[in-house]
């Protein structure tokens, strides 16, 4: 019998992400899909032969939903798990972040810790087998981390979308004003919103890299959407820039690690497509370059492999993990945001 | 036909590859002095050199070449850069660069990093922050039209002689360059809507590449482009006086 899954959330990320990445899973099933009043679960939700609400009380109150996602706003992620843990689910994927604040991502984890609930967060660059190797690599070659680079050049989500779902006719999501960026108060608080819920992406492993965040020294809006921030952990020096492009080249989501014996060279496959797993590539003090293979098996996927291995009980949750990544993620935000008004 | 008086030697073949625009002078006077180091130059220019090739600009200091600057005055003088390439600019929204050399070579290395990204962002760039630690430093720095970029600077001890450069403009037209000298690459890479593309730098050597423009007679900002380049990477590398 497959898991029974019931997603929070139907925005246009559940069409072009989670129902194609969970068909192709027999180990799950979509049972159950609820909106916040926009009545799009509906839907989706007839697509894949699955029921459909509005809020989440029918969601959490349905016995044939064994694993809640959370891919509502980020706002309501905290709670969202809180209810799901409450209501005696087994597991549960939440979409990054899982808290905007550090008591609730304390809350939440204790929570699920309590409750032994299974839980994943969507960082799907952390799970992307690419990344393992990369890891492995690092640990391997001996060398010290000194810097890492993250650069997220990002083309319209709908260009990604068209490759792995279909709209009705005006269904397509609508994109982002660009926000008042000469208004500290704004600037300050959309970089945070980067920070939280684009750079995040990769912060788990800058985190893993680079543990000690010891000071923001700068962070600034890059416009139409994006933000750059640079920043000093465990004496590593990192810089990280997102931008959101309205037109022109395919993204670019590149992490490059500096160690004092080599360089490494991560380029993460575009948001929402199924492409298999980053490139690796590695280039050694005297510049020989080292490509390794690429798997088929891509971030999302991995995620839900990871879920399942805790359902089955061949992994375990590891909570002092992600309440770590969460408190780093907020710190950041929080610092990154201070810079941006000190900056203006 | 120009003259061409080297006194380093190292542009022999070029003059050898430019037969119809340049040929061997036998001393400075009333020709292109080809010099290395602001000593030679000087009195290259004391002897009445028409303009001159500096061989080796990234081991000048600063204030050796603000005093050439005043010193060669109209007098064309053109910085052999290996590690850069002329390029067109374009509004980006921002730019992420790193480069890693042995210690001894990372501020020249930088100013090369300083100048692609001058290059692909066309105009002047501003210090914003700095800061620095045992693995090197980072700093964010703004263009001519307010577009931020971000670059770290690390040394590396007990590798190969040379730099390595790594520049990214982002824009709907992605640029990216790549300088390793070590492994012997120099490349540029545009993306754009539904392509990627190496951009061809030819083959022409960059010692050729210099002669060649002194005899198109093309206005030169060399100087200017060297002391600005230099100028910001010794203040991210905290070397600034």
């Amino acid at each position: 019998m497959p898991y029974g899954v019931g997603i929070i959330g139907a925005g246009p990320g559940v069409s072009a992400l989670h129902l194609p990445t969970l068909a192709r899973f027999d180990a799950f099933q979509v049972v159950h899909i609820a909106d916040g009043g926009s009545g799009r679960a509906a839907t989706w939700a007839a697509r894949v032969g699955a029921r459909s609400s509005s809020g989440t009380a029918d969601l959490l109150a349905d016995p044939a939903v064994d694993v809640v996602v959370v891919a509502s706003p980020p706002d309501r992620h905290a709670g969202d798990v809180l209810a799901a843990v409450a209501a005696g689910k087994r597991a549960v994927l939440c979409e990054k972040p899982i808290a905007l604040t550090v008591a609730d991502a304390e809350q939440v984890i204790d929570a699920c810790r309590a409750a032994g609930t299974a839980l994943v967060i969507g960082t799907n660059h952390l799970f992307d087998p690419a990344w393992t190797r990369a890891k492995h690599h690092l640990i391997a070659g001996g060398g010290s981390i000194q810097s890492i680079s993250v650069t997220a050049a990002l083309a319209p989500n709908g260009r990604y979308h068209e490759a792995v779902t279909e709209y009705e006719p005006a269904g397509a999501p609508m994109g982002r004003p660009a926000p008042d960026w000469s208004d500290a108060g704004v600037a300050s608080a959309v970089v945070r919103q980067l920070v939280m819920g684009l750079l995040v992406h990769d912060l788990p492993i800058v985190r893993d890299l680079a543990p000690r965040l010891e000071r923001v020294v700068f962070a600034r809006p890059v416009p139409p959407i994006g933000c750059t921030v640079g920043f000093i952990a465990s004496g590593v020096l990192v810089q990280l820039t997102a931008v959101m492009l309205p037109a022109g080249a395919d993204s670019l989501w590149r992490m490059t690690i500096g160690t004092s014996v080599d360089r490494v060279e991560v380029d993460f496959p575009p948001p929402f497509v199924h492409a298999g797993s980053a490139t690796v590539r590695v280039r050694g003090a005297d510049g020989r370059e080292t490509r390794y293979a690429r798997s088929p098996i891509d971030g999302y996927l991995a995620e839900w492999q990871g879920l399942l291995a805790l359902l089955d009980g061949s992994e375990v949750a590891e909570y002092d993990e992600l309440l770590g990544d969460a408190l780093f993620a907020i710190g950041l935000a929080d610092a990154a945001g201070a810079a941006v008004i000190e900056a203006m | 036909m120009i003259g061409v008086w080297d006194s380093t030697g190292l542009l022999t073949a070029a003059v050898a590859e430019l037969p119809l625009s340049v040929g061997v002078a036998d001393g400075p006077a009333e020709a292109m002095a080809v010099v290395d180091g602001a000593e030679a130059a000087h009195a290259a220019l004391a002897a009445g050199a028409l303009g001159l090739v500096l061989v080796a600009p990234d081991r000048m200091r600063e204030d050796e070449i603000t005093r050439l600057a005043a010193a060669s005055g109209t007098r064309p003088v053109i910085a052999l850069r290996r590690r850069l390439r002329a390029q067109r600019s374009a509004a980006t929204a921002a730019v992420l660069a790193e480069c890693s050399a042995p210690p001894a070579e990372l501020e020249s290395v930088l100013r090369d990093a300083v100048g692609w990204i001058r290059e692909l962002t066309g105009g002047a760039l501003a210090v914003d922050s700095v800061a620095t630690t045992d693995a090197g430093a980072i700093a964010l720095l703004t263009t001519h039209d307010g577009a931020p970029v971000t670059v770290l600077a690390r040394p590396l001890s007990g590798v190969p002689d040379g730099g390595v450069i790594r520049v990214i403009a982002l824009a709907a037209e992605r640029r990216d360059v790549e300088v390793d000298e070590p492994a012997g690459v120099l490349r540029v890479r545009v993306d754009r809507d539904g392509e990627s593309v190496a951009t061809a730098l030819g083959f022409e050597s960059p010692e050729r590449h210099a002669l060649r423009r002194i005899a198109t007679l093309e206005p030169v900002n060399d100087l200017a482009d060297l002391l600005h380049d230099t100028g910001i990477a010794a203040r991210i590398l905290g070397s600034a006086e």
